[in-house]
């Protein structure tokens, strides 16, 4: 039976409704407001837990876990952080929950070939951009994706969490400090480690690579379209990242 | 000893080239109406749980109103600890010491001093002095810190067992374990209130825990509290709390069968 479509919100909840008049509605035992919040942010979410967990099943485990948690302690919000910050949070640490409860490694060897059977390939590695490429493009990018998301479940979860947030969904450091609890240096150093991590499983990508050198900062010279409407790049210290708003 | 590769630094050229296939393999699509279909299932059931019988009461513990205590029999220490709570301070000095009510202090705020006489505990005990903190308490909306109070109309049971090992690298088996020994019967225990298992002396610092059986453990050695939650069908949630501030450091599922 296929799924229902996403129900809009109540006509009470105008969409000027800030995120933490929806928590506190929903503190006061409000019905609706948690799910509209919810709504609103959930595809970054999704996007969050799927290159996390690198499984689509495992992403919406994870995910459901971080719903419940959210729930539960909305709470216990402190209002010191955003409210997407505090959400991204409490999804993240679901999601490192359960790798760690099933002891989640992938140990499988870069595909020399793309195989559809694998988690990871070609469910997580199209993208909605790819249908303006050429077929033969088209082919290319999807098999860079693949072992781009394969590596990526070989790093150990700290890091790929980091790496998650920061270099793909383009989250500032200061941010992702708040979203994983810890300090700035660590979220650094995580995603210095992985990185370096994933440039030795990539190594063959990376010799293919013929964009030009990047800038004095490290950033690429330019990027491949993913559909952000944020910069890329480390981030601007003065720059407050704000996430972008799906259509 | 041999050189892990995330140990070596990137030329800055190769990391750039990292983060752009990085940035390419970005999942740019919506959530899948699948998944959007179940998420929508459990937000109901959620609100459907809380609307029903005793969570009722739960979005008003949360607002931090208090609940007037139970006509039970339960130790009053709860509400002595828990009046103006202040900054924390664990070694050697105990649980026992509290806090002078009445004074407006947070528990989440810092005090020059986190100690009072403790001839001040029977004043404290008194159910009158009680209902007077109670008024005292503002209803707190999120971003408030949890006033003392919160956890007002709790339960604290002392043991005389050493707070149980949870451990990071071990969550769900070490949480599983817990669930057993405090609470065997998930499906059947009682969630309505909070119900606080820890040992005399226990240095945790009170906070907002929420309705559900909370136990004092041992979290990669430091003192945390665990929640046990309401199970929603055949699962419960488990979470791991922070002293002084009741922030989930970790939260897992568990089953409520087996």
């Amino acid at each position: 039976m296929a799924p229902e479509p996403p129900v809009d919100p109540p006509a009470e909840w105008g969409a000027d409704a800030s995120d933490a008049e929806l928590l506190s509605a929903h503190v006061a035992g409000d019905p609706d407001a948690f799910g509209i919040l919810f709504a609103r942010h959930r595809d970054r979410l999704w996007a969050v837990a799927l290159r996390t967990m690198g499984d689509p099943e495992a992403a919406a485990d994870g995910l459901q876990d971080g719903l419940i948690a959210a729930f539960r302690r909305a709470g216990t919000y402190r209002g010191d952080a955003a409210v997407t910050t505090w959400l991204h949070r409490v999804v993240v640490n679901a999601c490192l929950d359960r790798i760690r409860a099933a002891k989640v490694r992938r140990t499988d060897p870069l595909p020399d070939e793309l195989d559809e059977g694998d988690r990871g390939s070609l469910h997580t590695a199209a993208d909605a951009h790819d249908e303006t490429l050429d077929p033969a493009e088209h082919g290319l990018r999807s098999e860079r994706r693949a072992q781009v998301l394969v590596a990526l479940q070989q790093l150990p979860e700290e890091q790929r969490a980091a790496i998650v947030l920061v270099d793909m969904e383009g989250y500032g450091v200061a941010e992702v400090a708040r979203i994983l609890d810890c300090a700035e240096g660590t979220v650094k150093s995580r995603c210095s480690r992985g990185r370096a991590r994933l440039a030795v499983l990539l190594a063959p990508l990376l010799d293919d690579d013929e964009d030009p050198a990047p800038d004095a900062d490290g950033n690429p010279a330019r990027t491949g379209d993913v559909g952000s409407v944020r910069r890329r790049g480390p981030p601007d210290p003065s720059e407050v990242p704000v996430p972008p708003s799906r259509p | 000893m041999s050189h892990e590769p995330d140990e070596q630094p990137l030329p800055p050229a190769d990391e750039a080239r990292v983060r752009r296939l990085l940035a390419d393999a970005r999942e740019t699509g919506p959530m899948p109406p699948d998944v959007v279909a179940r998420l929508e299932r459990t937000l109901a059931d959620l609100a459907t749980e809380r609307a029903d019988g005793p969570d009722a009461a739960t979005p008003e513990q949360e607002r931090g109103q208090v609940l007037p205590l139970a006509s039970r029999t339960r130790r009053v220490r709860a509400a002595a600890l828990l009046a103006g709570a202040a900054a924390v301070v664990v070694m050697g000095v105990g649980f026992g010491q509290l806090v002078e009510s009445g004074d407006g202090q947070d528990a989440g705020g810092s005090a020059a001093d986190g100690s009072v006489d403790r001839g001040d505990e029977a004043e404290l005990a008194e159910p009158e002095a009680a209902a007077a903190a109670e008024d005292q308490s503002p209803a707190k909306a999120p971003g408030e810190d949890a006033g003392p109070g919160d956890a007002l109309g709790s339960e604290t049971v002392t043991t005389e067992e050493p707070p149980r090992t949870v451990r990071t690298r071990r969550l769900q088996a070490d949480l599983t374990a817990l669930q057993h020994a405090i609470v065997p019967g998930p499906a059947r225990a009682d969630y309505t209130g909070t119900t606080i298992t820890q040992p005399e002396d226990f240095p945790c610092p009170p906070a907002s825990w929420g309705t559900g059986v909370i136990v004092a453990v041992l979290y990669d050695e430091m003192p945390a509290m665990v929640a046990f939650r309401q199970p929603t069908g055949d699962s419960q949630v488990a979470e791991v709390l922070q002293c002084g501030t009741g922030d989930v450091l970790r939260s897992t599922t568990l089953p409520t069968s087996g």
